[in-house]
């Protein structure tokens, strides 16, 4: 009964009363011409099955008939928006480093799934927390008092922010972003994810943390800019690579090809991550047992939608 | 097409647009007057400066063009 990547095609499709609105009223085209819906519990990733099987490019059919451009993994975020970024710990989006507030796509607010209201609206619940954050940040601010630094501080910071622009050899900011987003971006890195890929991966965007991004060098304060950003993307590279690979299963958007099936209850779990020394220390989070689902269930009862390569228990 | 072109005739030189671009694309020309596109690679179709200029002076494209190959095909 489990399913391989060689029957998955565009006859799979959603029970039409299952998951989430958007999934459903979504369709794409594969190169076949073959529609392509959305399935419960996997969202969006048809896409990234369709180009995996050869079958990209894939468009979105219009309301006339007509086809999109080509869509693809790079269109989406590589991560499933608004859960992704700092968690909040209130209404205002604060985040629990004191002082720092979160908003849209860096807020992990949640705003998916079903409530997720469909494509284009994020802008609705980033102009809500933001709204949110701003109002918190001002209230916030209001008790703090004037933060002194020491001369050497400053100091440190200063040579910090501007050791790109003292070197007189090294790479470009936008070099390093162009290899770096080439590295992240293709579907088989975070969309059809398997453990040696994102090995393979996370072992260049590391080479790029500590031996490319220390010799960023830059001759004017809008290449400085990017020169940061760069070394903020890479972080961000490593945790979504390291996450990934921390989480042996497959549930929502997370597909493991090397894990094929959601682990209950062991992964009823998020994951925190938390910098230690100059290391990110991962580590399991479960989720409060009322959220469980019933787990007296036959799990094909649970899970509907199979994942490419998941087998059943019952079928082995 | 990113952000296309700033039409000088119409810019009154309120520099709005060079507040408002949080990319850092706009910035004053060498004599401080008009504002011009600098860093067009770096445009990422946000359409503030399309907002803010009370003149309508500036022309975005639809659509971003990346120097890069993103995705499959």
């Amino acid at each position: 009964m489990g399913m391989e990547w060689s029957e998955y095609g565009a006859s799979v499709g959603p029970p039409a009363d299952r998951g989430p609105p958007q999934a459903q009223s979504v369709k794409c085209i594969n190169s076949n011409g073959e529609e392509i819906l959305g399935r419960p519990g996997s969202n969006f990733l048809e896409r990234e099955f369709e180009a995996h099987q050869g079958r990209a490019p894939v468009y979105y059919r219009l309301a006339n008939g007509e086809l999109t451009q080509r869509v693809g993994g790079a269109a989406t975020g590589l991560s499933v928006h608004t859960t992704e970024g700092m968690v909040p710990q209130s209404t205002n989006c604060e985040s629990n480093i004191p002082g720092l507030f979160a908003a849209g796509d860096s807020c992990s607010t949640m705003v998916v799934g079903a409530v997720y209201p469909g494509i284009v609206y994020g802008s609705a619940s980033a102009a809500v927390t933001g709204a949110q954050a701003g109002l918190g940040a001002a209230s916030y601010i209001k008790d703090v008092p004037e933060i002194k630094s020491s001369a050497t501080q400053l100091k440190d910071h200063e040579t910090q922010i501007f050791a790109p622009t003292k070197r007189t050899g090294g790479f470009g900011p936008q070099w390093l972003t162009q290899i770096l987003q080439n590295a992240m971006f293709p579907y088989y890195v975070l969309f059809v994810k398997h453990g040696d890929r994102l090995q393979a991966t996370l072992t260049m965007v590391e080479f790029m943390r500590d031996h490319l991004a220390p010799q960023l060098m830059v001759d004017n304060p809008h290449d400085l800019r990017l020169a940061h950003e760069v070394k903020s993307m890479i972080y961000n590279a490593e945790a979504k690579l390291r996450t990934s690979l921390y989480r042996e299963e497959s549930r929502g958007t997370h597909y493991r090809e090397d894990f094929p099936r959601r682990d209950d209850p062991d992964w009823l779990a998020w994951i925190s991550l938390q910098r230690e020394g100059e290391q990110m220390k991962l580590w399991k989070r479960s989720i409060p047992k009322k959220w469980w689902p019933d787990l007296t269930q036959p799990y094909e009862k649970l899970y509907e939608a199979r994942m490419p390569g998941e087998k059943l228990e019952a079928a082995e | 097409m990113t952000i296309d072109r700033i039409d000088r005739d119409l810019c009154n030189s309120c520099r709005l647009c060079v507040y408002s671009c949080p990319m850092d694309v706009i910035r004053m020309d060498a004599d401080n007057v008009k504002a011009v596109i600098v860093y067009p690679d770096d445009c990422m179709l946000c359409g503030l400066c399309m907002v803010d200029c009370d003149k309508n002076a500036i022309f975005v494209g639809a659509e971003r063009i990346p120097p890069l190959i993103t995705s499959w095909g």
